[in-house]
């Protein structure tokens, strides 16, 4: 057997062997082609519950506007849409899907910060005014309350 | 030369598996993140639930469980979305959902599904690493708990995913 068989056989297709292997497996650790898995309510089990007839398209008033929310860009506030669709499942269940989001805009900011709280303020005002048609009837009572925010919760302060 | 032809293979092989793990534009697929259950709460709060996310989608769910009356299957949801260098550093605010109202008190689980993409509205522009937080709390309504009425609690820290390499 030739120098040259010996090399091709011991060295230089065992390396192509590994070559091959390495880019393989570099592929796959990419992970872009995994499905999300099963939250509590994800869109794939609705429609599979919707298809075997244990979902049913529910028409409210949320499914009848697109749904208004404050997107902050960096350096002011735009406000973009979503389509909203619902459901009720036979076990009870209520789900709400939101889909096809406006796109952002181009944004220029010179200099990037967080909304202050008069920004925010106003911004929810412009949302609910937006919202008010597509708002379920709360519970007596509940629109005299005012909004909680959880301790710790991110209110733009940086840090 | 016979080898020589083996030698350029190789590194057409190589080429190829280098092409594979250069680093990808913003948008490399980490883990999703879930949190679920309830971690913090006023007194009385009786929602249960999780909140996951991934590249592509996004979900929160709440059912109340053990509320002390009928009124509170009368819940709702909110998020604020933010977002932060992967790197570490301070969060800038992106935007805010809700409040989401169950659609009535004999709605025991509500759902939301998002199936798009957070990062659409919550980046710092193409190519550029993020990561993206949900900070989510949730409240039942309570008619006896005077001058507040809804019970709030949290999941407590906020879930994130990654637009990384």
């Amino acid at each position: 057997m030739s120098i040259n068989t010996i090399v091709r056989r011991k060295v230089i297709l065992p390396l192509l062997l590994l070559a091959t292997v390495i880019a393989m497996a570099a592929g796959a650790a990419q992970g872009a082609g995994q499905p999300p898995p099963n939250g509590l309510r994800d869109t794939p089990t609705l429609m599979a519950e919707v298809n075997r007839g244990r979902a049913r398209l529910v028409d409210t008033p949320a499914s009848r506007i697109r749904h208004t929310t404050g997107v902050w860009t960096g350096c002011h506030f735009v406000y973009l849409t979503t389509k909203i669709t619902d459901y009720e499942t036979n076990a009870g269940e209520f789900v709400s899907v939101s889909s096809d989001p406006d796109p952002m805009p181009p944004t220029n900011c010179v200099e990037r910060r967080n909304p202050t709280e008069g920004e925010m303020t106003a911004m929810r005002a412009v949302v609910a005014a937006r919202n008010a048609a597509a708002r379920p009837p709360g519970p007596p009572g509940s629109e005299k309350v005012p909004e909680w925010v959880p301790d710790g919760a991110f209110n733009g302060t940086p840090g | 030369m016979r080898t020589s032809k083996y030698l350029r293979v190789l590194l057409a092989v190589a080429a190829l598996g280098l092409m594979l793990v250069a680093p990808q534009p913003a948008s490399a697929h980490t883990s999703p993140y879930t949190r679920n259950g309830m971690i913090y709460g006023h007194p009385g709060f009786c929602v249960n639930g999780s909140v996951t996310q991934d590249h592509g989608w996004h979900s929160v769910g709440t059912i109340t469980t053990d509320c002390r009356n009928a009124y509170q299957n009368w819940h709702r949801q909110y998020q604020r979305y933010y977002k932060g260098s992967p790197y570490g550093g301070p969060g800038e605010y992106c935007f805010t959902e809700g409040p989401h109202e169950s659609p009535g008190w004999g709605e025991k689980a509500f759902s939301r599904t998002y199936t798009w993409d957070i990062w659409n509205w919550c980046n710092y522009g193409y190519n550029h690493y993020v990561r993206i937080y949900i900070d989510s709390w949730q409240a039942a309504w309570d008619p006896n708990y005077t001058g507040i009425g809804w019970r709030e609690g949290a999941w407590r820290p906020a879930t994130s995913h990654c637009h990384c390499p």
